[in-house]
């Protein structure tokens, strides 16, 4: 058991007392008297609360969840939904994706090109040709779809009324 | 379930470096490509499961949150405030947000492809939607189309890289150093060494027990297989006394104890089964061994003399090999020697000690295998001459006695190519001027009975084959589709549903199979030397017996 100790050491977490639930992130609060932050306590920092607004899902890429009201303030406010932020970002990323995909395959073109052309004969080499072929004629199509993707994205975004009393 | 093999393509006639380094660069960068491709279409991927989540990001707009149509149309119709309905296709375009808590006095009209109406008192906010699904349905597709074509290009790129045997030489060198490394652990603690392999084979059984009922032995060599050669040098070294220096620097170590144990298993076999070898013509009733002009066809008729005799009724029987006479265009004469493997009957020159005599590192020891000398005799007796070229083909024991003829009575015939099919024939001195073909199974064990690899020369080209469950038939309405590269690996014919021993000769078959499918310059050039050998037409096929008395 003594010779893992270090491990044990090592995996074990360093956890303040104090900053249990409080010292989640560095960030400092403008307003620490505000009702949705817990206030100082002792040495420690500010801390953003745990079930604010700005609170993610975790995740690679993308959007976070918007704040859970950010659509009734938006509304009340008469401005834009966040959802025209999240809409705006899918439509880019498509965009992108769309656009890599040209240059991905304008390199995977070049490859299937130069290993097309060896000097190799047999049952073996015959299959091997025509599966470059299919690749390469495959890619002439997916350039359009990925083009066809991009432009389902680009919808328009509109105004809506909504009445209000 | 069927079974498969892969071959894999060492020795033999190599490109010259500077094509073997285009080559190379060609693979890797299909390689890359095809690694790209997978990438843009885990991207692809992203993007969908992106999507995905960014409708529910916005938890109360009732755009995104809602699930298209029916959602927006739902608020409308729920809430009162908001009179709309979207596109059937789910492509929202934008829509009304009602304030929560709050009741709209205004109409907000039909949405169509986004049109919008608004009347005095009523606020104005923007939404705005993708169509979800269908997005979410085109990144999907686009990302299944990347890795279709980046595993393709992969597959492609592992196709060529066998073919022209890119890497063979460095895991060629690989396999000895490991071998080498090997020897000398088991050397140093033949005990734990012992026990490991104990416990594979035993892990081996117990698997193969639990899996399909009984205990295989064949499990119990696949799971040795990668340490069969370096266990066998280790144990061979200890019996014969190599010192770990002088074990690096050779790799007869096993042949060296062959020799040293058949010092006392040759005259104990003497006493057991005598000493005294009759060879004798017999006559087929079906033409067992037919014309041939490939090793394909050669090794069929090695399989039908060694496995098929009896029950295609050919009179023949065990200990029989087949000497056959090719008249070439110019009148000379070239021969073709067909030996099958061991049968362990007692009163056969092919019993199972000859083994060890013939793996002996001493050529007086293996002249004297009763198994070699007999088809020495055969081959005087069908009046073979010392300048007319020989080749030779023998599966198991049968290859061993090839080996050991072209090795040891090189004088005496002109032996221009011998085929092996699952001997164990690395150590055996044939010379330069015999082309051999080696076909071994990874896990047949008996070829690694050497303890060594074969040598990587230009005339010696080893074929190793790589045994695998044939993957499920993939029907799709009713259609069977086919491999998507069926050059990766060729069928076993008549195999077993269950995992059977490879050294059976069909395994071989098809392991030369692939090989010649893959269009390797190395197999194609050793191909048609064995074809130049046996040119001419066949003119008579001879059948002789050996039999052990005292």
């Amino acid at each position: 058991m003594g010779r893992f100790r270090p491990i044990l050491r090592m995996a074990r977490p360093k956890v303040r007392k104090a900053s249990l639930g409080i010292n989640i992130c560095d960030q400092t609060v403008m307003n620490a008297e505000g009702p949705d932050h817990i206030p100082l306590f002792g040495w420690t920092k500010p801390a953003r609360p745990l079930f604010n607004g700005a609170m993610s899902i975790t995740s690679l890429s993308g959007n976070g969840t918007q704040p859970l009201f950010a659509a009734a303030q938006a509304a009340s406010a008469g401005t834009g939904c966040p959802c025209l932020t999240v809409t705006a970002n899918g439509r880019e990323r498509i965009a992108a994706l769309a656009a890599n995909s040209a240059s991905v395959h304008a390199t995977i073109r070049e490859a299937v090109a130069s290993a097309h052309g060896i000097d190799w004969s047999g049952r073996a080499a015959d299959h091997y040709r025509d599966r470059l072929a299919t690749v390469r004629n495959s890619l002439d199509a997916h350039d359009g779809e990925a083009r066809s993707t991009a432009q389902v994205a680009q919808v328009s975004r509109i105004p809506w009324t909504q009445g209000d009393t | 379930m069927g079974w498969q093999v892969t071959s894999y393509v060492y020795g033999g006639h190599q490109l010259a470096p500077a094509t073997l380094e285009d080559y190379r660069r060609v693979a890797t960068a299909l390689d890359d490509a095809g690694g790209r491709l997978i990438a843009h279409g885990i991207a692809w991927r992203q993007a969908a499961m992106d999507l995905a989540r960014d409708r529910a990001s916005v938890p109360l707009c009732p755009v995104l949150s809602g699930s298209g149509a029916g959602a927006g149309a739902g608020l409308g119709a729920g809430s009162g405030t908001v009179t709309t309905s979207f596109p059937a296709s789910n492509a929202i375009t934008g829509c009304i947000a009602a304030p929560y808590g709050t009741r709209a006095g205004g109409t907000a009209g039909s949405a169509g492809t986004g049109g919008a109406a608004a009347t005095a008192g009523q606020m104005t906010v923007m939404h705005g939607s993708l169509p979800y699904e269908r997005l979410i349905a085109l990144c999907g597709e686009n990302a299944r189309n990347c890795d279709a074509d980046g595993f393709q290009l992969r597959r492609m790129a592992e196709l060529l890289v066998r073919a022209h045997s890119l890497y063979s030489e460095a895991e060629w060198k690989a396999r000895e150093a490991f071998n080498e490394v090997g020897q000398a652990v088991t050397k140093s603690a033949p005990g734990y060494t012992s026990l490991g392999m104990l416990g594979l084979i035993l892990g081996g059984l117990g698997a193969s027990w639990i899996a399909e009922g009984k205990p295989k032995p064949a499990a119990a060599s696949q799971m040795t297989a990668p340490l069969q050669e370096a266990y066998l040098s280790g144990i061979g070294a200890l019996i014969s006394g190599t010192t770990y220096i002088k074990g690096i620097f050779s790799k007869d170590e096993v042949n060296q104890a062959a020799g040293s144990i058949s010092k006392y298993s040759g005259p104990v076999k003497d006493l057991a089964q005598g000493n005294t070898l009759t060879v004798r013509r017999v006559r087929s009733t079906v033409d067992m061994v037919g014309p041939s002009t490939s090793v394909a066809e050669s090794l069929e008729n090695l399989r039908r003399l060694g496995e098929e005799k009896y029950k295609l009724g050919s009179g023949l029987r065990y200990a029989t090999i087949a000497v056959q006479r090719y008249e070439r265009e110019d009148g000379t004469n070239a021969w073709l020697v067909t030996i099958p493997g061991t049968d362990g009957h007692a009163d056969s020159p092919f019993g199972w000690e000859q083994n060890v005599e013939l793996m002996s590192d001493d050529a007086e020891q293996r002249k004297r295998a009763d198994s070699a000398r007999m088809v020495v005799e055969a081959m005087r007796k069908a009046g073979i001459r010392s300048d007319e070229p020989v080749a030779l083909i023998g599966h198991s024991q049968g290859g061993i006695v090839a080996a050991q003829i072209a090795a040891d009575q090189s004088d005496a015939y002109n032996i221009c190519h011998v085929v092996t099919a699952g001997s164990p024939v690395a150590n055996h001195p044939i010379p330069e001027k015999t082309w051999v073909t080696s076909i071994e199974i990874e896990d047949e064990l008996v070829a690694a009975l050497d303890g060594a690899q074969n040598p990587e020369t230009e005339h010696w080209l080893t074929i190793r084959g790589t045994v695998t469950p044939t993957p499920p038939q993939v029907v799709e309405d009713g259609v069977i589709i086919p491999p998507s590269n069926p050059y990766a690996a060729s069928p076993v014919t008549n195999a077993l549903e269950s995992q059977e021993l490879s050294h059976w000769l069909k395994y071989h078959q098809a392991a030369y199979q692939n090989a010649s499918d893959l269009g390797s310059q190395a197999v194609d050039k050793h191909e048609r030397h064995f074809a130049g050998v046996i040119s001419g037409n066949l003119r008579e096929t001879l059948y002789y017996e050996g039999r052990m008395s005292r």
